[in-house]
């Protein structure tokens, strides 16, 4: 017995010793994780760095617009900027941040991408605030329009908001804050449940509220389809049409090669953050 | 194949087998050290958060790939300290495996059948789907122990067969675990060790189940049906768990961040499955034994081996005949249509699209939750001295404005149910998707027919990964248009 428990337990940490060494030398010859990303539209961005760290995931809260006083540091929290802003800042609360986190901010004005960056904040167990401002190289004014933020951990969507420069439309600010509204956007990432590898071309579809899914899947039409979106290489997706909240509606989720999830009843709760962000996770058929 | 006896009666008989009491604790104490290595592994993956490439990937992936299937083995082996089989003849059932699972196994449940693209697309569908993988990789795994051990001297107790399948078994579930981990490029690596060691804990129980049937048609002189059941048993059970498992494991939505740590239900219904039968292999083989012991051996004459061929055989059929019930059940679902008549157009589309609402068309179906290919058919009223030629010109000249990058690979005519008709085969970019996502490419096909003083276009919209798959069915749908 003792010979075949020392055997098993040299078998098994051979295997665990095997295993460290193998994850070790990959993670130490490994490149870092995330594309080069470079400023356009004669945009320049900063960041300003939390303050190293037995974190394991990084939890963002909601985003929030403030403004910088002199010595950069956060003045005060907006619901948007007048007209002749020169610089718009977003900011969110974390929880802490795991080592060699590189986070992906992508700005966009009236929808269009204006700039993408990289940054890799320095690693932490305590709480804090990250911001990441927007300004121009010559800190002129910036065009007045709706400003789009989005955070990226890797592939996955941290935390994105939406503000207004200047009273110009009709949405005058969309924030995260929760609010009684009525509808909401639905945007969020289609990845493998095991891998967690984004799914391209995953559709996201919701039915009409009564529709039977499982029999819309064998023979549904448009008619019935209330808000619809396909998923892109990131396995990014926004819903083309906004969502009532407190409603129970029928979602389907697919993609192929996976599982499709069938969720006859799915309710976004009234006061949920809009825009409304989901990670959803498909199995794979086999 | 080689069928010469290497035993002989009665010596063959009197060959008993050694008891293995403890095997069934064995098994739990490796379940448990697989769920404490998967554990590490996924502590391991967030703490160090490896962004694998390359060599890297590939070295790491073969370890995670191959620990829990050597595990597994190694704990078996080690049971096997009374008379233990020569390490390489259960390194060649592991090796052979391993190589008939990504030679022939894996090629044909994914490329030739797809089962991966339809398995749960209906009740049905599901238990066709199972009884293919599971034909597929029981006789894989019985026929790399039935046609590369079974003959030889070393295969000479009743749990041989037990040990040979297990490892031929773990050498398969190693392939598909290693396509896996490379294929997802390394990310997630703590969530793919739950479904490798998921993967090597069911297989191994597949491989128990056929390898006692086996290790007894070697000791025994059994009824002709012996093996054919053991293998109908190790299909049933095999398509059960993949059945089990995907009820169980679901994916899900959730709103925010995703979870933290993986679904491990798949791994637990694969634990238990894998102590379970172990556990009852164990017994059986122990009552045989202990029968073999008190009875005589059977010295009736005769080559005992004869039956032995004979009940091969029946496996073999049986395995086509599952084969065939699998392929006709792979043909309805995937070729299966639906009839429409709209007015003057009519045909049949393939039953899993759906309808699109499309005011300008006649008939507009995608494949929403598949492919999304899309089949269009709409009608152009035609002017004086038109023709198929000249509407495939002016619908390339529209597409050219209204798609971004829109390219005309290629246009001909052709003779399509004695109809003349223009086929001509495009490409474009559609932009759509969130910032960060890569343009998808677009690529299409029109056949073009002269109907009246109308034109009609049969129309397929396709990504270009999946044109392959869909344009046989597209090909079928044009084929079925009926024009009156």
């Amino acid at each position: 017995m003792n010979k075949q428990l020392r055997s098993v337990i040299m078998t098994v940490g051979s295997l665990f010793a095997l295993l460290a060494i193998t994850c070790s030398s990959a993670v130490a010859g490994s490149a870092p994780r995330g594309s080069a990303l470079a400023g356009e539209s004669g945009l320049r961005a900063a960041g300003v760095k939390a303050p190293a760290s037995a974190c394991a995931t990084l939890k963002a809260g909601d985003v929030y617009w403030v403004t910088l006083d002199d010595s950069g540091a956060i003045d005060k929290a907006v619901d948007s900027y007048p007209d002749g802003t020169s610089k718009v800042t977003a900011a969110f609360d974390y929880n802490c941040i795991p080592k060699k986190t590189k986070l992906a901010i992508i700005w966009s004005i009236d929808g269009e991408q204006v700039l993408s960056d990289s940054d890799t904040p320095k690693a932490t167990d305590k709480a804090n605030t990250y911001s990441y401002s927007l300004y121009k190289k010559d800190d002129s004014a910036l065009e007045n329009g709706d400003y789009g933020v989005e955070f990226y951990v890797g592939d996955t969507l941290l935390a994105t908001s939406k503000v207004t420069v200047g009273a110009i439309t009709s949405t005058n600010v969309t924030t995260t804050t929760k609010t009684d509204q009525t509808t909401v956007t639905v945007q969020g990432v289609v990845s493998d449940s095991r891998s967690k590898k984004p799914i391209n071309a995953a559709v996201v579809v919701v039915l009409k509220e009564g529709i039977d899914p499982s029999a819309w899947l064998k023979d549904g039409t448009d008619d019935d389809v209330l808000a619809f979106a396909k998923t892109d290489s990131k396995g990014q997706f926004e819903l083309n049409e906004q969502v009532p909240t407190n409603v129970a509606l029928p979602w389907i989720v697919g993609a192929k090669g996976y599982k499709t999830i069938v969720e006859s009843e799915y309710t976004i709760e009234e006061g949920s953050d809009d825009p409304y962000i989901m990670d959803i996770t498909l199995q794979r058929s086999k | 194949m080689a069928t010469q006896p290497t035993l002989t009666s009665p010596d063959r008989y009197a060959k008993t087998s050694f008891h293995r009491k403890s095997i069934w604790r064995s098994a739990a104490i490796a379940v448990v050290v697989l769920l404490v290595f998967v554990a590490a592994v996924i502590a391991l993956d967030r703490l160090l958060n490896p962004q694998l490439s390359g060599l890297a990937l590939l070295g790491v992936g073969v370890v995670l790939a191959v620990v829990p299937a050597g595990l597994w083995l190694t704990f078996f082996y080690v049971q096997d300290r009374v008379e233990p089989e020569p390490v390489g003849y259960v390194g060649r059932m592991f090796v052979i495996g391993f190589a008939l699972a990504g030679a022939l196994g894996i090629p044909l449940t994914n490329s030739v059948f797809r089962v991966q693209d339809w398995l749960y697309r209906d009740p049905l569908s599901t238990i066709f789907g199972s009884l293919l993988i599971g034909a597929i990789e029981t006789f894989i795994i019985y026929a790399t122990v039935r046609y590369f051990m079974f003959d030889e001297a070393e295969f000479d107790e009743r749990t041989d067969g037990v040990v040979y399948c297990t490892a031929a078994a773990l050498g398969y579930a190693t392939a598909i675990n290693l396509q896996f981990i490379l294929n997802s490029g390394g990310s997630g690596l703590g969530g793919s060790e739950v479904y490798i060691a998921e993967l090597a804990l069911a297989y191994a129980a597949f491989g128990g189940v056929i390898g006692y049937f086996l290790g007894h048609a070697k000791l025994e002189r059994d009824p002709i049906w012996w093996l054919p059941l053991g293998f109908l048993i190790t299909v049933l059970l095999s398509g059960l768990f993949f059945v089990m498992r995907g009820q169980l494991e679901t994916g899900g939505i959730s709103v925010g961040a995703p979870a933290e740590l993986p679904s491990i239900k798949g791994l637990v219904l694969a634990g238990a499955l894998a102590v379970i039968v172990t556990a009852v292999v164990s017994l059986l083989v122990n009552r045989d034994v202990n029968r073999a012991l008190s009875s005589q051996p059977n010295a009736s004459g005769g080559d005992p081996t004869i039956g032995d061929r004979q009940a091969n055989w029946v496996v073999v059929a049986l395995f086509a005949a599952l084969l065939l019930i699998g392929a006709i059940g792979w043909n309805g679902v995937v070729n299966g249509v639906t009839a429409f008549n709209n007015g003057a157009i009519g045909g049949a589309y393939p039953s899993g699209y759906g309808i699109v609402k499309d005011p300008a068309a006649a008939l507009h179906v995608a494949d929403r939750v598949g492919s999304g290919a899309e089949f269009i058919v709409a009608s152009k009223a035609l002017q004086a001295g038109q023709d198929v030629r000249t509407v495939s010109s002016m619908l390339a000249a529209e597409r050219a404005t209204a798609y971004t990058a829109y390219k005309l690979i290629d246009t001909r005519p052709a003779i399509l149910n004695n109809r003349q008709v223009q086929v001509q085969q495009f490409a474009y970019v559609d932009a759509a998707g969130l910032n960060g996502g890569v343009p998808r490419v677009i690529q299409g096909a029109d056949y073009i027919f002269m109907m009246n003083n109308r034109a009609v276009i049969a129309t397929m919209l396709a990504a270009p990964d999946t044109i392959g798959d869909v344009d046989p069915l597209f090909t079928a749908f044009v084929n079925s248009l009926t024009i009156k």
